[in-house]
């Protein structure tokens, strides 16, 4: 009785967890997969299309490749830029400063922040045609650069939102700071004795060491990235912005599922969503076999 | 004693998990989680209380667009509903516009409507062909709505596919708001208020006035994203009755129609008397309390005339009411937008939403604390009697509806996929705004993509 009890005790604390997976992820990702091949509008029973939402998505969508464009440069910009970012201040905080706690929880706050309505709205305010930035231009001299609204200009407004995604680096800051307390001092002292000056230490000692962190941040960052809504969204009023400088592969869905009530479309778009996601992710895990070292 | 413990963990495992489910199922019901509970001469801070002890009664449940002022009035409304029917209680649900039409999507997919639920012309067509809504001619029949002394143009505008489903809470049509103390700052004289002007006139008009304004101020507000002014344009340019899809069941308005439409916000742009593109974006993302009317920015905005009250009185600037302009062959294309209430076909509580609906629509009191909120109402004894203490720019609205009704064409319900059709529309006239496509493109790629969403939802 009690080996019995034991055997299934285990399972039935799981099922909570696996009705919640089956119920709300895999049995809806499987009737979006299965939308996907159907037009699907929410009013009326889908109808089998076969292939045309995802012929349709590569040959007429030109909001898709629009779509594409703005999430790639998005991820491949802002990314590496707040792992950078990240990174240097992780390890000038490691340092004994005055007021370090305080400055961590500072840096922090941001990450906090990032995708909520309230900064998407106060981003406006410093990039518009009236908004700070101008002013500053203005009170500097740079009259002729300051007519132009950086987030509605089709050229700068995605620059906004990379600005905005780096400026959210307290969470990857945080991991990092936590993996370089981690690398043992006698390492550190090792080096140090023979020779290695401070940059020499980060660079080819205490960063290859954390290499499985880096890798940690940079999948979980991509993920977010490719993910991210809120802030286009709010920032282009729903619309992905002027030719679509704005609209990210999930607003696209959204507004294909949602404003132009075309379930099924959006369903195909999100699966192919998921591919590319998935193909980002399968690459940072091959690269990490030549340049990530687990100790 | 172990395995006495272990049995005891597992039922305690089991009643917590069982507990769980239950919770979050009572949580279920549509929108109920957005929506508020109101009862008979509750103020907002009494909502709260109203949501026990009520199991009695028969609940109803309303939805429509709102924002803080809309919602006020519409509890109030909702207060005298209740008073004449104790043994109800109205559920109520009113997000803004963009999450309204997200909501309303998602409830109609999963059966759990509201059973009354606002609607816009928009967007009649795609709703009341998907066979989601339930005809409201028995209830005309039977007395439960009463149509005696309205408009028939304004209640036919919520006929589709010769079945009423929408009846109007309010119309409202594209208008051309005048700051008339800026233009008169410039000694330029503005028309009569009867008076027509073609585009071609329009045009030059603008192109003077310009000329004699400061800088950073514009004689127009750019039209180029105004998804409800282009429809007045094919209307104007177009074959009665066949300005959405032609006798073939294509996309009606031709290339000539689109392209040349987008030609007079491009020749406008380039002659300055509209500003460029990225200050359009800028100012159109403002509330309309800052907005570029208000501000001095502007002199002519095109608008919905039943905003008109709240601009005139809420500026110290005089604001004037004017028509669109007309084609240059001397056609009026005014496209009535109306607001109007449905029943979906899954409610319980149809008889009683037809009530609430005649009783929203008919009620002297009612339409007293609406005061014509979202336009000029349908039953022309409603007008009548508000006529009398309307403020002066509600009766100027009401004037204006009137005089456009005379001369716009019928109103015909726009086609399933309008949203996508609307789409590709604005993305064009930004391409032709910002240089990528030209008119004669742009016109092309809409009427491509149209034709591709008309022939999706044909299917």
């Amino acid at each position: 009785m009690n080996s019995k009890l034991n055997k299934y005790a285990g399972y039935v604390f799981l099922i909570p967890w696996f009705l919640g997976f089956f119920v709300l992820t895999l049995i809806p990702m499987l009737m979006s997969l299965y939308y996907s091949f159907t037009n699907f509008n929410l009013l009326s029973e889908p109808q089998f299309t076969g292939l045309s939402n995802y012929i349709q998505m590569f040959t007429s969508d030109y909001h898709f490749i629009n779509a594409l464009k703005v999430t790639f440069k998005y991820v491949f910009i802002s990314v590496p830029l707040q792992l950078m970012v990240s990174l240097i201040l992780a390890f000038i905080l490691n340092k004994g400063i005055p007021g370090l706690t305080l400055l961590r929880a500072a840096f922090y706050i941001p990450s906090l922040l990032g995708g909520s309505v309230a900064i998407s709205i106060l981003w406006r305010q410093i990039f518009g045609l009236q908004g700070i930035l101008n002013k500053i231009l203005v009170a500097i001299g740079f009259v002729d650069l300051a007519q132009i609204s950086w987030i509605s200009n089709p050229n700068t407004a995605v620059w906004t939102l990379i600005i905005l995604r780096v400026w959210q680096f307290g969470s990857p800051m945080i991991i990092f700071l936590a993996a370089i307390k981690q690398i043992p001092a006698s390492v550190i002292e090792a080096s140090a004795i023979d020779g290695a000056s401070r940059f020499k230490q980060i660079t080819k000692v205490m960063i290859p060491l954390m290499s499985p962190i880096l890798l940690f941040n940079f999948v979980m960052q991509i993920i977010s990235a490719f993910k991210v809504f809120t802030e286009s969204y709010i920032i282009s009023g729903g619309n992905g912005g002027l030719m679509d400088s704005l609209l990210f592969f999930t607003l696209h869905i959204y507004n294909e599922g949602f404003g132009n009530m075309r379930m099924g479309y959006a369903s195909a778009l999100s699966w192919v969503f998921v591919l590319i996601v998935g193909i980002f992710t399968f690459l940072a895990f091959k690269l990490s076999n030549k340049h990530v070292h687990y100790y | 004693m172990g395995v006495k413990r272990e049995v005891l963990a597992l039922v305690l495992m089991v009643c917590l998990m069982f507990s769980s489910v239950l919770m979050s199922c009572g949580n279920s019901g549509g929108n109920q989680d957005q929506a508020t509970t109101q009862e008979a001469g509750q103020s907002d801070s009494q909502l709260a209380e109203s949501q026990n002890g009520n199991s009695e009664k028969t609940k109803l449940r309303v939805a429509w667009w709102g924002n803080s002022e809309r919602d006020q009035l519409m509890y109030a409304i909702n207060d005298l509903f209740m008073k004449e029917h104790p043994d109800v209680e109205i559920v109520t649900e009113s997000p803004g516009w963009d999450d309204y039409w997200v909501n309303q999507a998602t409830a109609f997919a999963s059966g759990s409507a509201a059973d009354v639920v606002q609607f816009q012309s928009n967007q009649f067509g795609e709703y009341a062909s998907k066979g989601v809504l339930t005809p409201l001619e028995s209830y005309i029949e039977s007395g439960i709505i009463d149509l005696d002394n309205w408009n028939m143009d304004l209640v036919n505008t919520g006929i589709y596919n010769d079945n009423l489903y929408f009846l109007t809470c309010g119309v409202t049509a594209q208008s051309l708001f005048v700051n008339e103390t800026l233009l008169k700052e410039t000694g330029i004289k503005l028309w009569d208020f009867e008076e027509d002007i073609t585009w071609s006139e329009f045009e030059a008009y603008l192109n003077e006035l310009q000329s004699k304004l400061p800088a950073d101020t514009y004689a127009g507000f750019d039209f180029y994203s105004n998804n409800d002014l282009i429809w007045v344009w094919i209307r104007q340019h177009s074959t009665d009755g066949y300005e959405w899809v032609d006798s073939e069941g294509k996309f009606a308005p031709s290339l000539e129609t689109l392209s040349s439409w987008f030609d007079i916000s491009q020749r406008l742009r380039q002659s300055s008397a509209f500003p460029n593109v990225e200050w359009t974006t800028e100012w159109n993302t403002k509330a309309w309390q800052e907005g570029a009317l208000v501000s001095r920015k502007v002199v002519f905005f095109f608008e919905n005339a039943n905003k008109y009250k709240i601009y005139q009185n809420n500026v110290e600037d005089n604001i004037e009411l004017r028509k669109v302009p007309i084609s240059d062959e001397d056609k009026a294309g005014d496209l009535i937008i109306s607001s109007a209430w449905g029943i979906p076909e899954t409610s319980k509580n149809k008889e009683l939403a037809a009530e609430y609906i005649n009783f929203f629509n008919n009620n002297v009191e009612a339409q007293k604390i609406y005061n014509m909120e979202i336009g000029v109402p349908g039953s022309l004894t409603i007008q009548e009697i508000l006529a009398k203490t309307a403020d002066p720019s509600d009766i100027i609205a009401m004037d204006y509806m009137n005089m456009i009704a005379e001369t716009a064409p019928a109103f015909i319900a726009k086609a399933p996929g309008v949203w996508a059709i609307q789409d590709s529309i604005r993305s064009a006239a930004e391409m032709v705004a910002f240089g990528n496509m030209t008119p004669a493109e742009a016109a092309e790629h809409i009427i491509q993509t149209a034709n591709d969403v008309i022939a999706e939802n044909a299917k």
